[in-house]
């Protein structure tokens, strides 16, 4: 009887330092894996910024109206009016070098009136 | 007509019945109610139960042998063989626990794992009952095959459980099953009182950090490594590894959807009720009706315990290592009981500070537990396999 305790033992360490060294490697396989991984995303990100970085001297001009910019504000009526919408002229209420809050007192202004009303 | 009337009562089961028959009827009625009523396991006890009840019908022809005639070397059906003769033949060949692990594979996320890998520790750790269920089964008189047969209830993984025992013990398999069904159920009795005694309040109380994102690129790496250095450490335990992990692979793929959604649905289906059936079709008076049985029964309790101990444990030394950071409880969820094991961890956490949302971290060892278990089948075949 002690014979067999002993080997079912041997059994129980065998068998548990088999599974905790299999596991510890897949544990340390992840962790690799991860700072392999964070690594590579780090560097496709900064290579993304460069190539995406706006020139300083390339002036935008925020008051263009793109193709975009006319879907953009299509969608946005129909979401609120839920008829169909046809855009005839847009024009800017704020001037480029306005203030942050004088842009979010006009908003206010513009948010409290009842379009589905009208 | 007298002849024809004779002749079809005395072909009714009703004149085989047997006293050992009637018991195991009862059996089979109180795993379908238990699987009904009560909600255990009802996917695997009720078809278990269902085949535990057609075994014992006698006269049903259900497991009759075919009988075949070779006439110029080519082979005459003389009778066919009852349905379940050949069903379980997906028992026997070891066919059916791998198909399932497949559709297990193809439904597992093993994102929480991957997020804080750490906790493959944890589902290493509550193994620790498989052998020590093993070494008590050997002091009670079972052969080192049977012994380990019966300690792989304690890993709390079903098909494992079976795979194994139709290659170490088959004339087990209905007790085993019948128990580690039965003990997967019962998960929410079993493992709170350990997990209260094991652990202190401070412990319970603490809050983990969330779960980093983990790539896609890592996602589809992990099941290949583990279908590789498994199956190069453990072959015997390949099979599982491979449908496992080969789910998985398709699931995190993303490019074989169909294929995704057949493993985790109609196949996973199909196979689980013809797999319960199967096993229920085991349980014949003459092979449960034996004082093994409730020995094999008690084991399991024993082996349950065990495990959700030994996860317990290193869930406490990972709370002292990390200055407080991993909450023990998530330990006990390292018994692959998926995800019944990973809820408990959590609805005993928040019985001690509701606003703990502790069941995410806890899937991360309870998957864990499924790949462990797989290993320890692994050991387990290499050390007592023919």
């Amino acid at each position: 009887m002690l014979e067999r305790l002993i080997e079912a033992l041997e059994v129980l360490v065998i068998g548990m330092g088999v599974i905790f060294a299999s596991l510890f490697f897949f544990y340390l396989l992840i962790v690799v894996l991860k700072m392999i991984d964070d690594k590579l995303a780090k560097n496709a990100a900064k290579i993304i910024a460069k190539d995406t970085s706006i020139n300083e001297n390339e002036y935008i001009d925020e008051n263009e109206i793109t193709p975009e910019l006319i879907a953009v504000l299509s969608a946005a009526a129909y979401s609120v009016v839920r008829k169909p919408i046809r855009i005839k002229t847009i024009s800017f209420l704020g001037e480029p070098g306005d203030s942050n809050w004088s842009k979010i007192g006009k908003m206010d202004v513009i948010g409290s009136h009842n379009i589905q009303g009208h | 007509m007298l002849e024809f009337l004779e002749k079809f009562i005395s072909n009714m089961g009703f004149w085989q019945l047997e006293a050992g028959h009637f018991l195991m009827l009862a059996v089979a009625c109180l795993l379908i109610y238990l699987a009904i009523v009560k909600g255990f396991e009802p996917l695997l006890l009720l078809p278990i139960g269902l085949g535990a009840f057609l075994a014992n019908l006698p006269g049903s022809g259900l497991l009759d042998l075919p009988i075949i005639h070779m006439v110029n070397d080519a082979p005459i059906f003389e009778h066919a063989g009852g349905l379940y003769y050949w069903l379980s033949k997906g028992i026997e060949l070891e066919i059916f626990p791998p198909l399932i692990f497949l559709g297990i594979g193809a439904m597992t996320d093993f994102t929480p794992l991957l997020s804080n890998p750490k906790t493959f520790l944890l589902g290493a750790a509550a193994q620790f009952g498989v052998f020590t269920a093993l070494l008590v089964a050997v002091m009670l008189g079972f052969s080192y095959q049977e012994a380990a047969a019966i300690g792989i209830i304690g890993g709390a993984d079903g098909p494992t459980a079976i795979y194994l025992t139709l290659k170490l013990a088959p004339h087990l398999l209905g007790p085993i099953a019948v128990a580690a069904y039965s003990y997967m159920a019962l998960v929410p009795l079993i493992q709170p009182p350990l997990m209260r005694m094991m652990t202190t309040d401070a412990e319970r109380k603490v809050v983990m950090e969330p779960a980093k994102p983990v790539s896609k690129k890592i996602k589809i790496i992990f099941p290949i490594a583990v279908i590789g250095f498994g199956a190069m450490i453990v072959p015997p335990a390949a099979p599982l590894l491979a449908m496992l992990m080969g789910g998985n692979l398709m699931r995190e793929s993303g490019v074989v959807e169909r294929l995704t959604k057949m493993a985790s649905n109609e196949l996973i289906n199909i196979v689980t009720f013809f797999l319960g059936t199967c096993v229920g079709l085991t349980m014949s008076a003459e092979a449960f009706l034996k004082i093994e049985t409730v020995k094999i029964i008690l084991l399991g309790v024993i082996a349950f315990g065990f495990s959700t101990i030994g996860g317990l444990l290193i869930g406490k030394l990972m709370y002292k290592m990390t200055g407080g950071k991993v909450n023990p409880l998530i330990g006990s969820a390292g018994v692959s009981a998926v995800p019944m094991a990973a809820r408990v961890s959590h609805n005993v956490a928040q019985e001690y500070n509701p606003q703990n949302y502790l069941i995410m971290h806890a899937m991360g060892p309870n998957v864990a537990g499924v790949v462990g278990t797989a290993i320890a089948a692994g050991v387990l075949l290499s050390i007592f396999g023919k």
